[in-house]
């Protein structure tokens, strides 16, 4: 499997100019950071001070409200384009989809 | 590495293809790795020219493994969901009854949580049970084998079925359609997107379009929530722990 994924990666690489790696990589900092951002175990290993803890939960609950706004609109905006008939149909893939297994 | 065009202008070279992994990949790491994270938040991440962020600065000063040597990250989500309590184990059709803020806009009572975290159980062990059919299945015929998958999905159908009465016997009414208006707008979010399902719904042309433009005007929208909540919470850290957080990205992208 890690040589699939090298080889792959060594492949990628040939397709992709320089400045496109190394964006790919600032944009894959960016979505683990995210998220360490706010892990409980990455506070102690980054060493983070109550106040600093502090400041960053505030941080998430606002940044989660946006998200969660944009996705309530997301999912409005979607269903409105669906007729009646596509909406029941998708509640049942969703169903199928998470009950899969 | 030409530094100059690290710094500036280089975000948007992103194969637009690609963009949208990435925000898939996003929301994974984020449910995965945070433990109090909504239901539907999902984080993408687009870097704007200008913005400049450390890891151009330190990739310049050769603290970064440069692209030849880097690994893409494994873009399989982990199996980590913010789970409220882990004793109340997965239930099919309904696991995101195990996430905090699904409990808290459900206002799930303890006695309830307690009475799913049963059935989750009593779910668990009959899956286990299910499984032991397949001990001896290096000595099984391929047809034996055939009849046995045959039996095994027949039986994980009935059991979904029995958990799905049973979970609407525990849920009153309301929090059963709060669930289903919270599954919609989460899961239908990605499965709307997928080809079979868009056959399956009978979708046309137009309204593939349609849905194709929505989902790329809200992940422009997604990205910009994103950046700028870590454009903020990166300023938070001092240099030292900013430099700690790209150490410990790395370890875990390698």
């Amino acid at each position: 499997m890690k040589q699939l994924q090298d080889d792959i990666r060594k492949e990628v690489e040939k397709i992709l100019m320089p400045a496109q790696i190394a964006t790919l990589q600032d944009l894959q900092f960016r979505q683990m950071a995210t998220g360490y951002f706010w892990a409980p175990q990455m506070a102690d290993k980054i060493g983070l001070t109550e106040q600093q803890k502090s400041q960053l939960d505030q941080l998430r609950q606002e940044y989660q409200q946006k998200q969660a706004q944009l996705m309530r609109e997301l999912a409005e905006k979607q269903l409105n384009v669906l007729t009646p008939e596509q909406k029941q149909k998708l509640k049942e893939e969703i169903q199928k989809w998470m009950t899969r297994y | 590495m030409d530094d100059a065009i690290l710094k500036e202008g280089t975000i948007c070279m992103a194969p637009k293809r690609w963009r949208w992994s990435m925000l898939v990949v996003g929301v994974w790491v984020f449910w995965a790795v945070h433990p109090a994270a909504g239901a539907e938040n999902p984080p993408p991440q687009q870097q704007k020219p200008g913005s400049g962020f450390r890891i151009n600065i330190l990739r310049a000063e050769g603290r970064v493994v440069s692209g030849e040597q880097n690994q893409t990250q494994e873009l399989q989500p982990r199996h980590g969901f913010r789970v409220a309590q882990p004793e109340l184990l997965p239930l099919p059709g309904f696991y995101m009854l195990r996430m905090e803020n699904v409990q808290k806009e459900l206002n799930l009572t303890l006695e309830q949580l307690a009475q799913l975290t049963e059935l989750s159980k009593a779910y668990s062990e009959q899956v286990r049970a299910d499984q032991e059919i397949w001990k001896n299945w290096q000595q099984m015929t391929p047809e034996e084998r055939s009849a046995k998958a045959a039996e095994q999905r027949q039986r994980h159908a009935q059991r979904v079925q029995q958990v799905r009465e049973q979970v609407e016997k525990i849920l009153q009414p309301q929090q059963l359609q709060t669930l289903q208006q919270i599954i919609l707008r989460t899961h239908g979010f990605w499965v709307l997107y997928h080809p079979q399902a868009q056959e399956n719904l009978g979708l046309t042309p137009e309204q593939k379009q349609q849905l194709a433009e929505i989902r790329q005007k809200m992940f422009d929208e997604i990205q910009e929530v994103q950046r700028k909540a870590f454009e903020k919470a990166y300023a938070v850290l001092q240099k030292e722990q900013q430099e700690k957080l790209l150490e410990e990205v790395q370890k875990r992208t390698h």
